[in-house]
């Protein structure tokens, strides 16, 4: 990964442990600012995961600065920008007027224990449409609700400093997550679809079948048509021109007989590998993929050469910045 | 005119994005103050003014300034109409460009350069400008010409695989979409970065910006537990537990024994249940002990009550809201607040999650602004303007 000097001498600290504010923070650091953490109050649980390896306290701190909290009020007199979890802010916390000071709840006045990401996936609307119908809702997986979350307040801390005024200025979690859901959400009401559970498609198909996940001989594929001749097309790639005589119009699967076209795709799915599907994908002009696991993705050695993407932490890959910066010449 | 005040204000942004993610960097940035001028053609307008209202011929000629899901994606902005495939249109861009300080755009990688419009011609014009590109997979390597929605994008990082109820194949999330906010997050980071770096320097930059890194870029811990030399129990369990009434359920996160002890004990029931170890590493213990728990107590609780019970325990818990539900109680809807579209009337809108700094306006109708943005931008006379309409340049 490329080193960026985007934020360089920008100085910023930060207070807080887990993943949201330390992430914020990793990202900073990331774009070119020297970032102090002081950590949090109590004992951190990135330190235990996972069980063994690297630590995603070790990936969430390698580029910043550690310092006991004792040394904070030091360090806040000479800051930019101040990033702080409000449940790790020392009781009479002050900063000086010019130092904005971005501080992050779970939620709008109150800050439940420290899983945020199960929290905030109920409570923003998103656990209530993964999973399957009449089955119990999903979280995000893998905490990346505290990962986004983080990555948002982020943003929202930059703009802060980029305003160039002082002051404690606080955000939430759950308004992040809040929003992306009420976007997307939208459309869905907006078509009379619903926003709920629909398995493995969206709900109505997202207004046009298919758009989901299909089983294929070895495994998953996403398939995503958008038109009506992308249906013709993934129908008669995969053989199924009896199902597409049956039923031509892919609006109208979309509302009243997706389940039953996907019973119908089935079987001339599972005759075929993800490889075979997505050469008849490519050749067709059908939009789909594998269904790729995390191991799976860090073998993408692609992505380690122009793309200069993966950074490293003890000799293994980890997500670096997902942008190149091209400089004037 | 502009109107626009706050933490980015004076900052111009040419918003040439569509669909979701490139406009809801733009929009977040009219929030946080900034003069944000969306771009489009009457030939080649946002396909998001059709969201939602594909079928609402009825509409009209008013269909385009129909779809809630544009309205939030570009609320705030001005709009002006610019024939980019127009010598003279693309002329005309490149002088609001001489004057801007961000370009955003999210078009198949390649797109400005076959206009012409690619990074040194734009930097040529000005050279402190930053241009935001995002693209599937970004501008160069093996994805630059990859053609992906959002659950393909996502897919494609090993995010929908994780998806799944435990011991079983993946369901994925087809329905919310992480893709697109994420890369519109990432987006709005690094053209705040390169915001703040040509403010300090006055060098300007392109940020090729990929969807599929961006979603990788969330999933640094299922990275460093694959690449991990042996598995360990979570750190934390999830059990989302069936509550009274339809489809009623509270989540509850348990980070340890004590958190599963203090449950079990809320519970009312001390015995016979599964040790910590059992239930973090064996799906079937962790379904069954759910089963349990809504048997002996939240199958017939308020899944509210049943919440507000695991707090006061010291356990995070929230009922799983739906966005109804969570659009009357959450107090994130606290913030709510009307816009009046001068077509479609009064609709809802909710705080930025990067501030909103100021109420928010309705999303411009097509071409609304384009004379006011050539006045105020350029300072072209009227006639000037009338003549550059006669012509079809702003079409």
């Amino acid at each position: 990964m490329m080193a960026l000097d985007l934020l360089a001498g920008v100085r910023v600290v930060e207070i807080g442990s887990f993943v949201a504010v330390p992430f914020a923070g990793h990202l900073l650091a990331g774009l070119g600012a020297d970032v102090t953490s002081v950590g949090g109050t109590g004992d951190d649980p990135a330190r235990r995961l996972p069980a063994s390896g690297p630590s995603l306290y070790d990936y969430l701190h390698e580029h910043k600065d550690i310092r006991p909290r004792t040394e904070l009020a030091g360090l806040v007199a000479d800051a930019d920008l101040v990033i702080a979890d409000a449940r790790d802010l020392p009781a009479g916390f002050t900063a000086p007027e010019r130092v904005p000071v971005a501080v992050l709840r779970v939620a709008p006045g109150e800050q439940p224990p420290q899983c945020d990401a199960t929290v905030l996936a109920a409570l923003a609307g998103v656990a209530w449409a993964i999973g399957e119908p009449g089955r119990p809702p999903l979280g995000m997986p893998a905490h990346t609700a505290d990962f986004l979350a983080g990555l948002v307040f982020a943003g929202s801390a930059l703009a802060q400093f980029l305003g160039g005024a002082g002051g404690v200025r606080e955000s939430s979690g759950l308004a992040a997550l809040s929003a992306f859901v009420e976007q997307n959400s939208t459309s869905y009401r907006a078509s009379g679809i619903g926003w709920r559970r629909a398995g493995r498609r969206a709900p109505g198909s997202a207004g046009i079948y298919p758009y989901g996940v299909h089983d294929c001989r070895d495994g998953q594929i996403v398939l995503i048509g958008r038109s009506t001749r992308d249906w013709q097309e993934i129908a008669t790639g995969v053989g199924a021109g009896a199902v597409l005589e049956r039923f031509p119009d892919p609006f109208a699967i979309a509302r009243h007989h997706a389940d039953e076209v996907d019973d119908l795709l089935a079987p001339y799915l599972a005759a075929l590998t993800k490889a075979e599907v997505m050469a008849l994908a490519e050749s067709h002009g059908i939009l789909a993929t594998p269904m790729v696991t995390p191991a799976e993705a860090l073998a993408y050695d692609h992505l380690a050469g122009e793309r200069d993407f993966w950074a490293t932490l003890d000799g293994r890959r980890v997500p670096g910045l997902p942008f190149l910066v091209e400089e004037p010449a | 005119m502009s109107t626009q005040q706050g933490t980015l204000a004076g900052v111009k942004v040419l918003d040439l994005g569509w669909v979701w993610a490139g406009p809801l960097v733009g929009s977040a940035l009219a929030d946080l103050g900034a003069d944000v001028v969306k771009v489009e053609s009457g030939r080649r307008m946002d396909p998001y003014r059709m969201r939602g209202v594909e079928r609402r011929a009825d509409l009209g000629d008013l269909r385009r300034e129909a779809s809630p899901s544009f309205h939030k994606l570009n609320r705030s902005k001005r709009s002006i109409t610019v024939d980019l495939r127009d010598p003279a249109g693309r002329e005309l861009f490149l002088e609001l460009a001489g004057t801007a300080d961000l370009i955003v755009e999210n078009f198949q990688a390649g797109t400005l350069d076959r206009l012409d419009l690619g990074w040194p011609v734009l930097h040529a014009a000005n050279n402190r400008l930053v241009v935001l590109s995002m693209s599937a997979g970004g501008a160069t390597g093996r994805w630059a010409n990859l053609k992906a929605y959002a659950l393909i994008t996502s897919a494609l990082a090993g995010y929908e695989a994780l998806v799944r109820y435990p011991g079983e194949p993946p369901v994925g999330s087809a329905t919310f979409g992480v893709a697109d906010p994420t890369v519109a997050a990432f987006g709005l980071l690094a053209a705040l970065s390169g915001l703040a770096r040509a403010r300090r320097t006055g060098r300007g930059a392109h940020l090729d910006l990929s969807g599929v890194e961006a979603v990788l870029g969330v999933l640094g811990l299922p990275f460093l537990e694959a690449a991990a030399p042996a598995a360990g129990e979570p750190v934390v369990v999830e059990l989302t537990l069936r509550c009274a009434g339809d489809d009623a359920w509270v989540a509850v996160a348990l980070a340890g024994p004590g958190d599963w002890k203090q449950l079990v004990a809320t519970c009312g029931s001390d015995t016979d249940w599964p040790d910590w170890h059992r239930l973090a590493t064996e799906p079937a213990e962790q379904a069954a002990a759910a089963r349990r728990i809504e048997t002996a107590w939240t199958a017939k609780a308020d899944a509210d009550d049943a919440a507000t019970r695991l707090r006061a325990a010291g356990l995070a818990a929230a009922p799983v809201l739906s966005v109804e539900q969570r659009n009357e109680r959450s107090p994130w809807a606290d913030g709510r607040t009307t816009i009046e579209h001068p077509v479609t009337g009064p609709e809802p809108a909710y705080p930025s999650p990067w501030g909103s700094l100021l109420p928010p306006r309705p999303a411009p109708l097509l071409g609304e602004h384009t004379d006011e943005v050539l006045t105020e931008w350029l300072a072209y006379p009227a006639d000037r303007v009338a003549a550059l309409r006669a012509e079809g340049v702003l079409s």
